[in-house]
């Protein structure tokens, strides 16, 4: 257990940071986006909107997709059916939510490696209406899948926790993953929910 | 072996997996079986090449960032408190009638509706201040959460919504178009409500709130709502004339929701602001992952040895070839979808196989897509699973089952509009057509 728990504190160490940071990012991200396309839209009403506002801002959108699917996976903020999860017990639950896990990081390391050579490629050519490397635009998916990756390590590790010594049950990650609905879908921000 | 990620797909949603990676996970286990069995005609890894690119090719869309920017518009009004001003201002037109506060639920969610795209919102937005207000009026509190549900769904069917630009990306439809196809059918669900809730008002003795309100009082009200209640017409006057695309409009819809509450209402304060644009960069962030998982799943199927999408789409089609039939039957399908599934996943898991193949018998495909996203928007309010059903229970506090109850004479309402506007497309038609988008 000791072990068990200093993996688990190493792990929410970095998600904790990465989460911070994500969150800076892309909310700074979709402001600038909005103020990109306004600003597009008032060019285009005196006849010349440059041609590369659009292609910014759909990379921006891109990134904070990546960048906030760590953080969504870690509060439980995905969509899923809860219908049958709330018929079955907490604890055969704990387990279903284990398999997913170990699905889920199977799938991710697959893509993952895959890529790699896809970003590399990437730094062979540029953006099409601005002078920066699609690389370091594609940098955002390997970035976004890693973090998802220990997201759903430190999850599925909590959860491994619980089932084996029930009194971690209020940890607060558990909590919110467990009573998804209200957390998810009340509106409450993230920053409230932790 | 065509159907194999399909079942996949719905056997790990159904116990629970997040829908944005059991459409991750099922196509990987198909491929990972069929690879096993010597199925795959190109080599494994080409196709796990394939479901990499498109999670970012998959959204790499200008179309698509209308979804971040109403988002964010919708947040900004919540926060900035524009929406007290819109319930104030229904209160001052209708609050006296009897079960007048009940109404203002109803006609404050048509209002409401114009601004944002998103259900819960709208329930969040309303129910916190409108549930309490019933409440102390004299309402029972469930039936206050119920009402407050079941007007939400007008905001996504009456424009803009969220749903219908994830429709108009993974169909290909115009979004302009959509979202002039919906103004009907949502003012259709709005008036059913009302004329539901009269009748009820009368056979339950509802009580009357208000005295009736002044036209000085109803002109100072109109004052306050001013600048929420232009905001859509600045917006579809924008998208309908093509003045700007959905896009831009969502984009200055936000910038306008800023200027309006935050140097016009000084509602929202300056260090509010990274909290809001978080949030919307939060919930964009999830539905934009799922955007992308949907359109990885299409993508690794529509290629042998699945072809999952077309031979599903045959079965479809090869239930009947009368469309009106054909309609029917996917209406029942969807509301049963609708009571366990999230609008958004249904919507694109569901579009691109039932599209095509209802469109194959002759129904316009911006009359489907309007079935398709008002019927599964309904579902966002139907028991035992509803999205705003929950936000309405954990607002009020009252148990699910129970608003469930009083909910059921509102869905009966919009189960009758969506078979209106199923076997009369003119209602949804008549006005993209005279737009010019038909």
């Amino acid at each position: 257990m000791a072990v068990l728990n200093a993996i688990i504190a190493v792990l929410a160490r970095i998600n904790t940071v990465f989460g911070i940071i994500g969150k800076y990012v892309s909310l700074t991200l979709i402001g600038v986006m909005m103020l990109l396309v306004v600003w597009q839209v008032v060019l285009q009403w005196f006849g010349n909107a440059p041609s590369w506002t659009e292609e910014v801002s759909i990379y921006m959108m891109i990134w904070i997709t990546f960048l906030v699917a760590p953080i969504a996976y870690r509060t439980g903020a995905n969509i899923s059916i809860e219908f049958l999860k709330g018929m079955v017990s907490t604890r055969l639950r704990g387990v279903l939510e284990l398999i997913f896990a170990v699905l889920i990081i199977w799938i991710l390391i697959v893509l993952f490696q895959i890529s790699i050579p896809w970003l590399e490629r990437g730094f062979n050519s540029t953006a099409r209406t601005f002078p920066v490397s699609r690389g370091y635009i594609f940098l955002c998916l390997p970035i976004g899948i890693a973090f998802l990756i220990l997201a759903a390590i430190e999850t599925a590790l909590r959860g491994l926790r619980v089932l084996l010594d029930a009194s971690y049950i209020n940890d607060p990650l558990i909590q919110h993953h467990l009573n998804r609905p209200e957390s998810q879908m009340t509106g409450v921000s993230v920053e409230e929910r932790d | 072996m065509a159907l194999l990620p399909f079942y996949l797909l719905l056997g790990l949603m159904i116990i629970g997996m997040p829908v944005t990676f059991a459409l991750l996970v099922g196509p990987g286990i198909a491929l990972f079986i069929a690879d096993q069995i010597g199925a795959l005609r190109l080599p494994v890894e080409r196709l796990h090449g394939m479901m990499q690119s498109f999670l970012f090719d998959g959204i790499e869309s200008f179309p698509l960032m209308a979804v971040p920017f109403f988002i964010l518009a919708g947040e900004v009004m919540n926060r900035g408190n524009i929406t007290f001003n819109l319930v104030q201002f229904s209160r001052s037109l209708i609050g006296h009638l009897r079960g007048g506060l009940a109404q203002v639920n109803v006609l404050s969610s048509i209002l409401f509706a114009g601004l944002s795209g998103s259900a819960v919102a709208d329930t969040s937005a309303l129910g916190s201040m409108l549930i309490p207000a019933m409440e102390k009026n004299g309402y029972s509190r469930r039936f206050a959460a119920a009402i407050t549900a079941a007007s939400s769904v007008i905001g996504p069917i009456i424009p803009p919504s969220g749903l219908m630009i994830l429709y108009a990306f993974v169909m290909n439809v115009s979004v302009g178009g959509l979202f002039a196809a919906g103004i009907i059918p949502g003012l259709m669900v709005g008036g059913g409500l009302m004329v539901m809730t009269w009748y009820m008002a009368k056979k339950r003795d509802f009580p009357v709130a208000n005295r009736r309100a002044t036209w000085r009082e109803r002109g100072q009200a109109t004052k306050q709502a001013i600048w929420p209640l232009l905001a859509p017409v600045i917006l579809l006057g924008g998208i309908l004339s093509g003045f700007f695309t959905p896009t831009q409009a969502a984009a200055v819809a936000a910038a306008y929701a800023f200027i309006v509450s935050m140097a016009i209402m000084r509602s929202l304060k300056l260090k509010d602001v990274p909290s809001v644009l978080w949030s919307a960069a939060f919930s964009s962030g999830v539905i934009l992952l799922l955007v992308a998982a949907a359109r990885v799943f299409a993508a690794v199927l529509a290629p042998p040895p699945f072809q999952t999408a077309m031979v599903l789409g045959e079965f479809v089609t090869a239930l009947t070839d009368n469309p009106l039939v054909l309609l029917f039957i996917i209406n029942v399908l969807l509301f049963i979808v609708g009571m366990f599934l999230d609008a958004g996943p249904a919507i694109l898991i569901l579009g691109p196989i039932l599209g095509p193949a209802v469109v194959s018998l002759g129904v316009d495909p911006m009359h489907f897509a309007i079935v398709m996203c008002v019927n599964v928007t309904v579902g966002l309010a139907t028991p035992p699973m509803g999205l705003v059903l929950f936000v309405a229970a954990s607002i009020s506090d009252e148990k699910l089952e129970a608003i469930a109850k009083e909910i059921l004479p509102f869905l009966a309402v919009q189960v009758v509009v969506i078979f209106l506007i199923t076997f009369i497309p003119a209602l949804t038609l008549t006005l993209p057509r005279w737009l010019g988008f038909l």
